[in-house]
């Protein structure tokens, strides 16, 4: 009879291979951390955009989330878990203490404040890490835990800093960020709006575009995973089918519009998925094990993150959906593993194509409209005229669902416009009100398509303004101009 | 005083039986929120678990549920017309969850494991222990969601019709960015796994 012991992942076959795993990935980062350290503190330098803090200030700021986790986990170890002595010390050279803090460092936009980043890389190991009982017991990334406990309290505070641009940035680009780009302007969009601003599609590759620190870069992740391959640290099969869902079903959309192969590489340079896909969703102990559970889970991973993209107000598609597979893996994994039967394979895999087909469907039907334009996220509530004037009701979707509006237009001109209801969040609607931006509307009412939108509250600022164009259109149809 | 501590403590119908949770995560987001649900809960506790025991030995065992149930409902429309005529202000933040105390696990269970089975002294302690462990509980989850969440300490607002007092006070100095999250539901969940955590671990050490 064959003894069976319960243990937790990663499984490995050797003996201190734990170690030697978080070795390559340090290895494999180095690259990246040099490379951000290039396009965020030497080139700004260079322009003389920043000082000599400013110069350094992207390696402080992947320093000190690993060095903050490192001594989390150490104290949290001794603390939550009782570890002494010894069992302590072996605990944390198998416990890839300083990946978490890292990535995290990594993955976060670089004028986040640094009491946040602390604040973050605490609640990463803490919440992410030992309340499961440590490394091998935790369901989610850890860092990813910490990025999203930052980006939804602080998203705010961290954007009215400068969000995702470095100085040299914020000088010489205008637009925001390729992706959230894509989810403010009309259609599906053109090279002309969502890859030009950034120069070529070459930039994208190198990595020379705004974003989070270190996850701009789809070449040197390119190295890095062709690294880890070798030397057997990540789970390949996962990465590889990630990105080529996200390509696949992309390059179906983009063609259906009429576009070229530039739509589906702009798709997949963007938004840290090369940074997502290889380091954080092959996490050896939040992915699952067996082979077909981790095709599926590329696959699933790739679905869910193209129905992010276009569906939500989400520009960042990748690091939520990683966030939300975790959850899924165990049933995956029982997947993967009654999918060693042929049939129930071949079901599974006609299932996915299914799955696939609607997807492009539903998105080809949403976003082409030839012809007459209609916005989906506009909606008239009430309508009333009163003397000349008419009074409309009219609901947007922003941010945090629908912006509830009262607009009064006489004679083909706005005289009011006042918000009645939204939800956005609070700390970016406290910038549209500082700014004033709905007096600018109603003044600028006859060149509203060219009006900017507010920096730091771009999708609340873009959805007022769309409000105002629908309504004035739905006005203009009805009473002329 | 051992019935009351055992409400408190070692059965808290929040950390340690997990009933009445949808109320708690709900409402915890204000101080104010917390102790006025905690006393209109209290208030239904103590009096259904009295009225229930009084009556037990003639509810017929088969209907005995809809019995509890539509006594509490008394209760707890009681609780209800008094807080709409005396505050409306809290009523209008309570909405639903005033009405649902009805549903409250707690009272019903209460009334089923304690109140058809005791006389009415040990009842209406039992009440008392339970309500002030449930008060105690939801204060201070929201205690931590609304300092940590919103940077304030609200002991009264809604109720200022009433007391004529507002007490509001800020707690960190301007320069602290609030943790909005907390105050989020999400946030509700985790503050009350944390604390659950806690105080386990304590009841635990304490028991052994």
């Amino acid at each position: 009879m064959k003894e069976y012991h319960e243990q937790t992942g990663p499984f490995c076959r050797d003996q201190d291979s734990t170690t030697k795993m978080m070795f390559h990935l340090v290895i494999a980062l180095l690259p990246i951390v040099l490379f951000s350290f290039y396009k965020n503190g030497l080139v700004p330098y260079q322009h003389h955009k920043v000082g000599l803090y400013g110069l350094f200030h992207p390696l402080l700021f992947i320093l000190i989330p690993t060095v903050v986790t490192y001594l989390t986990e150490w104290v949290g170890a001794r603390l939550l878990l009782q570890k002494k002595g010894l069992e302590l010390k072996d605990y944390m050279r198998h416990s890839y203490a300083l990946i978490p803090g890292l990535f995290l460092g990594l993955i976060l936009p670089l004028n986040t404040p640094i009491p946040i980043l602390l604040f973050g890389s605490v609640l990463a190991t803490l919440i992410g890490k030992l309340v499961y009982g440590g490394f091998g017991n935790n369901i989610f990334n850890p860092a990813l835990i910490g990025r999203l406990f930052i980006i939804t309290t602080y998203a705010g505070v961290i954007a009215s800093q400068g969000g995702y641009f470095n100085a040299y940035e914020l000088d010489t680009i205008s637009q925001a960020t390729p992706l959230s780009n894509l989810t403010t302007i009309e259609g599906i969009g053109s090279y002309e709006t969502l890859v030009a601003p950034y120069g070529t599609l070459w930039n994208f590759f190198t990595g020379m575009i705004p974003g989070a620190v270190g996850e701009t870069s789809a070449l040197l992740c390119l190295f890095a995973f062709l690294y880890l391959v070798w030397k057997k640290v990540i789970k390949w099969k996962i990465s590889i089918c990630y990105i080529g869902t996200v390509f696949l079903l992309t390059a179906l959309i983009g063609c259906l519009n009429g576009l070229t192969l530039w739509y589906p590489m702009f798709q997949i340079l963007s938004g840290g998925l090369f940074f997502g896909a290889i380091f954080m969703a092959t996490d050896p102990v939040t992915s699952p094990v067996t082979k077909q559970g981790q095709i599926l889970y590329g696959i699933f991973l790739g679905i869910l993150t193209v129905i992010l993209r276009y569906f939500t107000s989400y520009p960042e598609g990748v690091l939520t959906s990683i966030l939300t597979m975790n959850l899924f893996v165990f049933i995956i994994d029982k997947l993967g593993i009654q999918s060693k039967n042929k049939e129930k394979s071949l079901l599974l895999f006609a299932s996915i194509v299914i799955i696939m087909g609607i997807l492009v469907y539903q998105i080809n039907t949403l976003y082409s409209y030839h012809g007459e334009k209609v916005d989906p996220n506009f909606s008239l509530i009430e309508e009333h005229q009163v003397g000349k004037k008419v009074i409309y009701k009219v609901s947007q979707k922003g941010n945090g669902g629908p912006i509830l509006c009262e607009v009064v237009i006489q004679n083909g001109k706005i005289e009011k416009l006042e918000v009645l209801e939204h939800n956005e969040t609070p700390s970016y609607y406290s910038i549209i009100e500082k700014e004033n931006y709905l007096n600018t509307l109603i003044k600028e009412q006859m060149h509203l398509p060219e009006l900017d939108t507010v920096s730091g509250a771009t999708i609340s600022s873009n959805a007022l303004k769309k409000l105002v164009l629908n309504t004035l259109q739905e006005y203009e149809e009805h009473y002329g101009k | 005083m051992k019935i009351i501590k055992n409400g408190i403590f070692y059965e808290n119908p929040v950390f340690v039986l997990l009933l009445g949770l949808c109320s708690t995560l709900a409402i915890t987001t204000k101080f104010e929120n917390a102790y006025l649900m905690g006393i209109c809960v209290t208030f239904v506790l103590i009096g259904s678990n009295v009225i229930i025991s009084l009556i037990r030995r003639w509810i017929p065992d088969n209907v005995k549920t809809p019995v509890f149930i539509l006594i509490i409902a008394t209760l707890v429309t009681i609780i209800e017309l008094i807080v709409k005529n005396y505050a409306n202000d809290v009523y209008e933040v309570f909405g639903i969850y005033l009405p649902l105390i009805v549903v409250n696990c707690i009272i019903l269970g209460r009334a089923i494991v304690v109140a058809s089975k005791q006389n009415v002294g040990y009842s209406a302690l039992d009440g008392l222990g339970i309500g002030l462990g449930y008060t105690l509980a939801i204060m201070l989850i929201a205690l931590i969601r609304e300092v940590f969440g919103s940077n304030t300490i609200t002991l009264m607002d809604s109720i200022s019709s009433l007391t004529g007092y507002r007490a509001i006070y800020h707690v960190f100095p301007e320069n602290f960015i609030p943790i909005s999250f907390l105050v989020s539901p999400a946030g509700a969940f985790l503050t009350l796994g944390i604390l659950m955590g806690v105080f386990n671990s304590i009841r635990k050490r304490r028991t052994t």
